[in-house]
């Protein structure tokens, strides 16, 4: 009673009018004397069904299971020897339907992954591009570029000749100095190999042309390989050919670095004796 | 997964005589043309790109017999191809700054001097757009947007945590927004 005043009291001091109209008493109902026959009716239920067993149910309960049991347990004659081959014969039976690749399980699980992760990098690339910048994403990851055609076919075939050519491969690109260079040292080697070729070509006493010589020569131009022959030059051949055709170097000099249109005129060497030694002074070549 | 394993097996003929040139030209063919793709966005010209790529590849048959399993092929050879492609940057932009000019740009000039360039297509803008980025974070966005690599591979190529590259990409996706809507 004291707690019923009390909660009375607080929901009063929560001040909502509608608990203070409407009290808290019960609004339902029992049969009449149902709390009084409520034991005697739960008692008399438990008895009646302990007093469904029949007579000497426990006493023969043992028997029973352990007949169950031995019923059960009843195969057929033989048939724990034939249990082996029959169970062999299913596995084989199954092997047999279900042949996999081999290595199938080794690999199976790096292959889901390999998928789950494809796929989620589609998915995240274009969608996440979405999501930070739907300018970007509009003009899609196609690049514009283009190789020349056949490109990849024999870039295959240059990289390989760069590492399995007899020739040691030239790694370091050139700077533009030492090509410079390079086609210098290639200019006066040109005047020199021609002043040289000319020589051995043309025999002064036969006045014929070297088969050999000429030969080599035309196989040079038709090959179309004189870079190659020239690349192939190392500082060696050079300073040797120097050494053999020393008589040659001014002369070369002088082809490689005079213009054609600098050269005095026939006429002129031919009315004036001192033209070509003046022509020279003028270019501080002598000899 | 299958390629990695086909990958040990070439790794396999490679280590054997007989068989190491071939096992190599294979390895080339099987990653050359995205290799070339990944080096081309670098470096904007085919010129350079071919340089980087030849370079790279003579550089792998070096050194492929000292290569350890302990990250895939496929990723070490785009770290290869990502360090080659920034030393030539860096060579490009020190070949630009010998010769006085102004331009601090010269992966967007070889963009300009391809003969294929259009600069009112969109996809050179973003190509224009790509090379204002500091050279790292170039990487990061090509091997990203254009190659599709997962950030986990990312890692392994650029050397980086997979939350600084998610960061550094989200920086370029900002920038080069910027670059497209002001240009």
């Amino acid at each position: 009673m004291e707690n019923k005043n009390n909660i009375q009291n607080e929901q009063e001091e929560i001040g909502s009018p509608v608990f203070g109209i409407i009290d808290n008493s019960n609004v339902f109902t029992v049969p009449e004397g149902y709390f009084d026959e409520l034991p005697v009716s739960v008692l008399g239920k438990v008895v009646v069904q302990n007093n469904e067993l029949p007579d000497g149910y426990f006493d023969e309960l043992p028997l029973s299971v352990l007949g169950k049991i031995q019923f059960e347990a009843e195969v057929p004659e033989g048939y724990f020897e034939a249990l082996p081959i029959e169970v062999l014969g299913k596995i084989n039976s199954i092997s047999e339907q279900q042949t996999l690749p081999t290595g199938y399980f080794d690999n199976l699980s790096a292959v889901v992954m390999q998928r789950i992760k494809a796929d989620e990098t589609e998915v995240n690339v274009h969608t996440e591009m979405e999501q930070l910048s739907a300018t970007i994403a509009d003009i899609g990851n196609k690049h514009p570029f283009t190789v020349p055609t056949g490109y990849f076919d024999n870039n295959v075939d240059a990289i390989n000749k760069k590492i399995t050519g007899k020739q040691p491969a030239v790694i370091v690109k050139m700077g533009t100095a030492k090509k410079i260079l390079r086609y210098a040292v290639a200019a006066v080697v040109t005047g020199l190999m021609g002043l040289g070729i000319y020589t051995i070509a043309f025999d002064n006493q036969q006045a014929s042309l070297n088969p050999v010589v000429m030969a080599k020569a035309e196989n040079i131009l038709k090959t179309n390989s004189i870079d190659d022959v020239f690349n192939s030059l190392t500082e060696t051949d050079i300073t040797d050919y120097m050494t053999e055709n020393g008589s040659n170097i001014n002369a070369a000099l002088v082809a490689s670095t005079i213009n054609d249109e600098d050269l005095p005129t026939a006429e002129d060497y031919l009315f004036d004796e001192e033209t070509l030694n003046d022509f020279l002074k003028g270019k501080n070549i002598t000899n | 997964m299958a390629e990695q394993q086909d990958d040990l097996e070439l790794l396999v003929e490679f280590r054997q005589e007989a068989t190491k040139e071939r096992a190599f030209t294979k390895i080339m063919k099987k990653y050359q043309e995205r290799l070339y793709w990944h080096v081309r966005r670098m470096v904007g010209g085919h010129e350079d790109a071919n340089d980087v790529i030849q370079n790279m590849f003579i550089k792998v048959w070096k050194s492929l017999d000292n290569f350890r399993e302990d990250s895939q092929l496929y990723t070490w050879l785009y770290r290869i191809a990502t360090n080659e492609s920034l030393t030539q940057i860096d060579k490009a932009k020190k070949r630009q700054s010998v010769s006085m000019s102004d331009e601090d740009n010269p992966i967007g000039n070889s963009l300009k001097s391809d003969t294929d360039y259009d600069g009112n297509k969109v996809q050179w803008k973003l190509q224009q757009a790509i090379s204002t980025l500091p050279d790292k974070q170039k990487a990061v966005f090509n091997l990203r947007y254009f190659d599709e690599m997962p950030y986990q591979e990312m890692s392994k190529v650029l050397e980086t945590s997979e939350g600084a590259l998610k960061a550094s990409y989200h920086h370029a996706v900002k920038k080069i927004e910027e670059f497209i809507l002001n240009h």
